[in-house]
């Protein structure tokens, strides 16, 4: 189930809230984390019910291992072997399902083999989930996790606003919060903030990424047609379009969370108004920064180890990070780009320098733009191509980008109020106008987590609120029209 | 204090959001421009647009006993004509690009709806023997539409294009005193026809001879399942309806690109095995009009190598009402055999000359 859906927002939530203060306000904290599982699994198994028994099974061993440790006791060797089972699990869950084809490729393109692949479909949020239960096998190992009843547990690890898109929690963070009793009274105030950040990142997804993913579609299937125009355009769209729909998917996760007295760590702060590559990092997906500094960085010796070994743990870091994104050298490459810039930005320790900050803001955000193209393109081969047509020339609009934005009900309807001239007259206007209108937001506009922070009851949060509401539910399905040109 | 404002502010923001989405529901509902819900107002004006949102509406809520269905090849059929040919009431039901699936599965639905529906006017397009009987162009479909399932008509209520494209203009059509589009209307198009529009589409230089031209027995069991599982088996469950199926009279040009790719026999085979299906349902009425050469090598017929104009859909209702070109299981090989001489004989580069005089 998809946050941005209708039974999610008219049916699921509603009743997770009912359900979630109805049985906390009756002091019932066990029926409270078994409806709350429930509930996530239903959520988690609505499209597939495939994806659940993955996901149970995964509880389920990691729960064991952790239960079978504390039995154990002090028995050194006996705890080290769980730890590396729970390790060798978790990835090897991971590598089946999500690295096994990519390898197998490699390696009948090496060896000139045609081992078959599985062409498994991905369990959705595996990664997330696969990370969260690493950090508990592990801080378990090292005494630093309480002991958890199973019901917490499962809770913590299936919590549906974190479960398929992070952030990235710890059992520490959110076990807590559950056991808390006052978190389980009715509090309006955070009812109401969670509603705010629930509608602003509901708006960014629907809105805003989805209208661009519409342009980026048509210039990534197309990418010898564009010009260097359309091609900036393209890039810059797929730059914005991933920002504001993860930004909106943290958003609605922590305005949910908001709403049941849950506070989920911050894990999007305003990411491109970082002034380098590595705060880049401090600021996007702040939960993976988090979790691979504590986990991959430092027990690689950080940077206790020397000036060489710190930057060879930053790259290892940075390609394990590409890897974590996706099965394909495009990610590893993208990660090994971020890396090699950090790594830069390490060695001439360019954040003392005195480049004003505006510059190095405007270069990382180039440069992260130049990479998402990575992100985005099937190949490395489309990838670059993309990067050449940027040299191609030309300053006109890509026609069947122009034809798509204009089919947009919203700009439609600037024609109907009468702005068809000028859009006629000036092709590349509005696709102009909206890039820079969002770019503005992303360098300027405070975050979510401050602006709900600073929140008032006031009419104008109410119209906000109303209207994103009713725009971003009567944005979630649109008429598909079968474009058939030959009849 | 706090507590107390954020309350107020809260039921205030869920109650205007409830309010409003009421609101535009029932707007949905009464405009209601895809028909889901019930028939047409006499007090709305309708424009009927985008067949695979609307024709399933069509067949939940109007009132006829007849319907005419296809792809592109039966979009200019008019049902005034067929009603006044046939003494029907009829609707139109087409779908462009359709697969005989797509046909089939929506035929079944309107069948299953409305008992009085007991004419059916299906072009069986051609070129589609040889096609998977599952095959598709279209994945995008509205299923909200077409299930009876309520909890997903969310998707038909709460939807900015539907709103903007159904509801608006169907009001703006009110207000400004326009009338509904009508069947013959809907779904119709107009084209420039001749040979120079044929040859924008029709690159007959660049068509190349078929690998694979041979009808076996995997071609044999493709046409077999593809007729039997989308016709066949949906005409038997239904053997008080007639079926008036019609292979639609591509142009020449089309038979040339056979021969050239070396299909034409393969394409023959398949209609033979196709045909012998059909025939064997008493309640079809076949028709074949590959013997029309008045139109088929007329290419001002035509605005590519399939398409023909609306003035061949009149000719094609008027022949059926006469049973001009139906097939019987006595004439169907002669039929086949006189298509056989006349297009693998046809002298094809004559149909270019007068475009290489230009």
């Amino acid at each position: 189930m998809l946050f941005n859906s209708y039974i999610f927002i008219f049916l699921f939530f509603p009743l997770v809230l009912i359900g979630y203060y109805c049985l906390g306000h009756a002091g019932l904290y066990k029926p409270v984390l078994a409806f709350l599982t429930g509930m996530s699994l239903w959520f988690y198994g609505y499209n597939n019910i495939y994806y659940l028994f993955i996901l149970v099974i995964s509880i389920l061993i990691n729960y064991g291992l952790v239960a079978l440790m504390s039995r154990i006791g002090q028995n050194a060797k006996l705890r080290k072997c769980c730890l590396i089972a729970g390790l060798l699990l978790n990835l090897g869950i991971l590598f089946y399902f999500k690295y096994y084809d990519f390898f197998i490729e490699n390696v009948n393109a090496v060896m000139k083999k045609h081992f078959p692949l599985l062409n498994l479909m991905l369990p959705l949020g595996i990664s997330f989930y696969t990370f969260q239960q690493l950090s508990y096998v592990i801080d378990a190992y090292k005494g630093e996790c309480e002991n958890y009843s199973f019901l917490e547990y499962a809770a913590y690890v299936s919590y549906f606003p974190q479960l398929i898109a992070g952030p990235i929690v710890y059992h520490s963070e959110l076990i807590p919060q559950f056991r808390d009793p006052e978190n389980r009274r009715l509090h309006f105030t955070n009812l109401s903030r969670g509603l705010y950040a629930f509608a602003l990142g509901l708006a960014k997804k629907v809105l805003i990424a989805d209208t661009l993913s519409k342009v980026v579609t048509i210039g990534y299937d197309n990418i010898p047609e564009l010009n260097t125009f359309s091609t900036l355009m393209v890039m810059i769209c797929y730059s914005l379009q991933i920002y504001f729909d993860f930004s909106g998917y943290c958003d609605m996760a922590y305005g949910m969370a908001y709403m049941m007295n849950i506070k989920l760590p911050v894990n999007f702060n305003s990411p491109y108004k970082a002034g380098s590559v590595s705060e880049f990092w401090d600021r996007w997906h702040m939960t993976l920064t988090r979790f691979f500094t504590k986990y991959i960085y430092i027990p690689l010796g950080g940077n206790r180890k020397g000036k060489a070994r710190t930057l060879i743990n930053i790259m290892i870091v940075f390609l394990v990070s590409g890897l974590w994104h996706g099965a394909n050298w495009t990610f590893i490459l993208w990660g090994a780009l971020h890396g090699i810039l950090s790594v830069f930005e390490r060695i001439t320790n360019i954040a003392a320098a005195k480049i004003p900050k505006w510059l190095r803001t405007g270069f990382t955000f180039l440069f992260v733009t130049f990479a998402w193209s990575l992100f985005r393109a099937p190949s490395i081969t489309d990838a670059t191509l993309l990067w050449k047509q940027l040299f191609h020339g030309g300053f006109s609009l890509y026609q069947p980008i122009r034809d798509k934005f204009v089919d947009l009900i919203e700009v439609s309807l600037l024609y109907r109020m009468g702005l068809g001239g000028i859009m006629e007259a000036y092709p590349r206007l509005i696709l102009t106008v909206f890039v820079i209108l969002l770019l503005a937001a992303c360098f300027l506009l405070k975050n979510t987590q401050e602006k709900v922070a600073a929140m008032k009851f006031t009419t104008w949060k109410f119209i906000v609120v109303v209207v994103l509401m009713i725009w971003s539910i009567l944005s979630l399905s649109e008429i598909s029209e079968f474009l058939y040109f030959n009849f | 204090m706090e507590e107390h404002q954020a309350k107020k502010w809260f039921l205030k923001c869920m109650v205007t959001l409830l309010t409003v989405l009421v609101f535009v529901a029932c707007v949905v509902i009464i405009v209601d421009p895809y028909f889901h819900y019930h028939k047409p107002f006499s007090f709305l004006s309708y424009r009927l647009y985008e067949e695979r949102y609307t024709n399933d509406g069509i067949s939940r809520n109007f009132t006829f006993d007849a319907m005419i269905t296809g792809t592109s090849m039966a979009q200019n059929f008019k049902p005034s004509e067929m009603d006044a040919l046939f003494g029907t009431h009829s609707v139109k039901e087409t779908f462009s690009g359709a697969g005989y699936q797509e046909l089939s599965e929506n035929l079944e639905r309107a069948l299953e709806r409305n008992p009085d529906l007991k004419t059916v006017l299906w072009v069986v397009d051609y070129n589609g023997f040889l096609r998977e009987y599952d095959w598709a162009q279209y994945d995008s479909y509205p299923i909200y539409l077409y299930d009876d399932n309520p909890l997903n008509d969310t998707a038909y209520l709460f939807n900015k294009s539907i709103l903007y494209h159904g509801v608006l203009s169907n009001l703006k059509m009110t207000l400004s005193g326009a009338e509904s589009t009508t069947m013959d209307e809907y779904s119709s198009w107009e084209r420039d026809c001749g040979l120079e529009y044929i040859m924008q589409s029709y690159d007959r230089e660049n068509i190349n001879k078929n690998v694979d031209t041979d009808f076996g027995q995997k071609e044999y069991d493709m046409v077999v399942k593809t007729i039997d599982t989308n016709i066949v088996q949906l005409v038997n469950r239904y053997p008080d309806v007639t079926f008036y199926l019609v292979y639609p009279p591509y142009s020449i040009c089309y038979f040339d690109a056979l021969v050239i790719k070396g299909t034409l026999d393969r394409q023959l085979r398949a209609e033979q095995t196709a045909t012998e299906l059909l025939l064997e349902c008493p309640n079809v009425k076949l028709y074949n009009f590959f013997d029309r050469y008045d139109v088929i090598c007329n290419p001002d017929y035509y605005c590519d190598d399939g398409h023909y104009n609306a003035e061949v859909n009149s000719m094609m209702l008027s022949w059926i009402s006469q049973d001009i070109g139906l097939v019987t299981k006595e004439n169907y090989l002669d039929k086949l055999e006189t298509e056989r001489e006349f297009y693998s004989g046809y002298d094809y580069d004559s149909i270019y000359e007068d475009l290489d005089k230009e």
